[in-house]
């Protein structure tokens, strides 16, 4: 299974997680105002899971490899509004940032890495 | 051995003669590396390099802290260095042959 | 936890954030309204004119039902009730709609209130532009690969 584009395959992985961990941030910034509710985040598996990581769905032909996360409330300690709403809009928009950051990278190094491949599948001129 | 010196420095046409094992042709040139020599080190330095930026990509998809953003990019730039310097050798060794196999004795 | 097939996308992301601006935007116009009666001492149904509040509740987004667990929620103007607090009661026996105390009952409207109401929408607003324009900038720079 390791082939040239293995390391692709995992980065690939990493952005659909980050690509819908945007939409469940996206999703806290949007009811910051909402009575009760709670902000949600995805956490990928730990580190030392890497081998579970960017496993194919068994059947699935050419689907995109995907990434293990769990999902949880991630309001631990935050105050909250009277109407019982959790958001706190700063720390979403922190979460953000750092998120489209990693995304970002994970994008480049893709492109870094098919730049390289490309290279050395041709005659290197 | 410095950059400069890989860049500009020993291995080039007149270290051929090694690589291809002509015997007759040792009393033209003794550079102090081989091309061959050069070739085969740059080779295992882009193997290493490259080891290394996979296996630093590899960890940064899987969210491992110790592997921040521009940890990560500088090892891949090392190993697409490495890589391309490793390709212009073999470009230059195959030149040289050419050069070598089109000489008229 | 085992890995769920999504079929979500940068547009699920924007949907999100659409909903987000779309109810800063009702919040902004209800208090707005309020301001601008504040003084409107007789309204449609009699009385003064009362105080508007916006309602909101968050909703499943369309194209995500049971994915990732439910995490992805868009928001909407549920309803936009009328504050039951009573009216402002002022002495003015001059004024027209005066009653015979010489009370004249003003919109249980505050003025202070409506202004931070505003502030806070706005605040939410801009947030919801900029997680907007992060999901336009990520897809961008997928776009870029390879280039």
């Amino acid at each position: 299974m390791a082939n040239e584009f293995s390391t692709v395959d995992k980065l690939q992985a990493a952005m659909t997680f980050h690509r819908e961990r945007h939409a469940v941030l996206a999703g806290n910034v949007a009811n910051v105002d909402t009575p009760g509710y709670r902000p949600f985040d995805l956490n990928p598996a730990s580190p030392d899971d890497a081998q579970v990581l960017a496993v194919t769905e068994p059947g699935h032909i050419g689907s995109a490899p995907g990434q293990a996360y769990t999902k949880e409330f991630s309001d631990e300690g935050q105050l909250q509004t009277p109407d019982g709403n959790h958001v706190q809009l700063e720390r979403e928009l922190a979460k953000i940032d750092a998120n489209r950051a990693r995304y970002s990278t994970s994008a480049e190094l893709v492109s870094r890495r098919l730049a390289l491949l490309r290279y050395a599948a041709g005659d290197g001129t | 051995m410095s950059i400069i010196d890989r860049a500009y420095g020993a291995p080039g046409v007149q270290g051929a003669h090694s690589l291809l094992a002509l015997p007759e042709l040792d009393k033209v040139g003794k550079p102090e590396t081989n091309l061959g020599e050069s070739f085969s080190k740059a080779l295992t330095d882009a193997k290493e390099l490259d080891k290394e930026a996979t296996s630093q990509a590899d960890r940064f998809a899987a969210h491992d802290p110790s592997v921040g953003i521009h940890e990560v990019i500088i090892a891949s730039e090392k190993a697409n260095i490495a890589v391309r310097y490793a390709v212009t050798l073999k470009n230059k060794a195959l030149e040289a042959y050419h050069e070598l196999m089109n000489t008229q004795v | 936890m085992p890995r769920v097939e999504t079929n979500m996308d940068f547009f699920t992301a924007m949907e999100v954030s659409a909903s987000g601006l779309a109810a800063q935007r009702a919040r902004m116009n209800v208090a707005s309204s309020n301001l601008a009666n504040a003084q409107t001492t007789q309204s449609a149904g009699g009385g003064p004119y009362k105080r508007k509040d916006v309602v909101l509740e968050s909703i499943d987004v369309p194209g995500t039902e049971g994915q990732l667990d439910g995490a992805v929620k868009g928001v909407e103007v549920a309803s936009i009730k009328q504050d039951t607090a009573p009216p402002r009661l002022e002495y003015d026996p001059g004024h027209p709609q005066a009653n015979a105390q010489g009370y004249v009952a003003y919109p249980n409207v505050n003025p202070v209130e409506e202004m931070v109401d505003m502030i806070t929408a706005s605040r939410a607003y801009e947030a919801g532009i900029t997680t907007m324009s992060t999901a336009v900038s990520m897809a961008e720079k997928a776009l870029g690969i390879g280039k």
